[in-house]
């Protein structure tokens, strides 16, 4: 069975990891894609310049545009969920 | 790829019926609306898996209507007319061929108000918007210029109107099917890439279904062609509505 939040192979990287973590919804180019425009818009950042300590402005920045797509209480299930993974990490 | 399986079987079950049984009118009018209301119940379904203010909702909400009203124009110009439709079926056709573009346009908005992007899709882009502009073209010029022709030779009668009104809104909704498909394309490999490319399956099927129409009177293939369209395409309606319940259903799921 899939989760909504899989396990991402590059836990090192957490661009990558977060990408990997929205993939199963949003599909790994458009999550690769989220990741990148939300780093540059939000945090004035490229993706591989994001830090462990900025994933929760990425998450909360991405939640209202997961929100338009999945509904108000799928997205932030789904932002929770991607913020226990990284505080678990 | 599950979803797929409903708009297939149902466009192989009308087929097959079609070439060994040869159903009547009678059927046709029983099959159309029963495949809308169960387009209807799947996007109401999809609708209530988002809360009041979310806006896919209010686009499920708003892409169930034309199904409803052409569901009841259809059964209530069999039914009840005799010489032309009446008041009510005109207005239930207006309405619908109305908010079937918004409805559609509603999907594409959502994406953008979402703001992920496309990122370097152009390729796709291309062949998307170029072929389905051809295609536009090749399919749609027919039917709008018959249309056309429909409202000159008009003598007072509205039908030429609602014919040509009709066609627009397919043509909009045909031309609303390409940015549909190209976010089919954006969201490959997730769940809600199913939702959009079913969606873009209906849309882009509106115009082959008024092609066919057109050429229904002189060509029986083209008269069984018509209607198994529009029964695919009222199921791949509710496949898009039934895969995007299932990909919210997932994250609450999987996140519980």
């Amino acid at each position: 069975m899939t989760t909504a939040v899989s396990p991402p192979s590059r836990e090192d990287d957490p661009a990558e990891a977060i990408a990997a973590l929205l993939a199963p919804h949003l599909g790994p180019h458009t999550a690769r894609n989220a990741v990148r425009t939300f780093c540059e818009r939000t945090l004035a950042i490229s993706p591989a310049s994001l830090a462990w300590p900025s994933v929760p402005r990425l998450v909360a920045a991405l939640e209202p545009a997961l929100r338009t797509l999945l509904g108000t209480d799928a997205a932030s299930s789904l932002a929770r969920e991607i913020l226990a993974w990284v505080e678990r990490r | 790829m599950r979803y797929l399986l409903l708009p297939v079987s149902v466009a192989g079950v009308a087929l097959a019926l079609s070439v060994l049984v040869h159903p009547g009118q009678g059927f046709w009018i029983v099959a159309v609306p029963a495949t809308a209301i169960f387009a209807i119940a799947a996007m109401i379904a999809a609708a209530f898996s988002f809360r009041r203010g979310d806006f896919m909702r209010w686009a499920w909400i708003l892409s169930a209507v034309p199904y409803l009203t052409a569901s009841i124009a259809i059964v209530s110009a069999a039914v009840l007319e005799r010489g032309g439709p009446s008041a009510l079926t005109l207005a239930l056709s207006i309405t619908g061929n109305v908010l079937a573009v918004p409805g559609a346009a509603l999907f594409v908005l959502a994406y953008r108000r979402a703001g992920f992007g496309f990122g370097g899709l152009r390729a796709s882009a291309v062949a998307i918007y170029g072929g389905g502009l051809i295609l536009a073209l090749l399919l749609g010029w027919p039917v709008v210029a018959t249309s056309i022709r429909g409202l000159a030779e008009a003598q007072a009668s509205l039908q030429p109107a609602l014919d040509l009104l009709s066609t627009a809104s397919d043509f909009a909704c045909f031309l609303l099917g390409l940015p549909l498909l190209r976010i089919a394309v954006a969201l490959r490999g997730g769940r809600l890439s199913w939702t959009w490319a079913l969606l873009a399956v209906t849309k882009l099927s509106l115009l082959v279904a008024d092609l066919a129409f057109e050429a229904a009177h002189a060509n029986a293939a083209a008269a069984v062609a018509y209607r198994v369209i529009f029964v695919t395409a009222n199921a791949a309606g509710a496949a898009a509505a039934l895969s995007h319940r299932a990909a919210v259903a997932a994250v609450y799921k999987a996140t519980r």
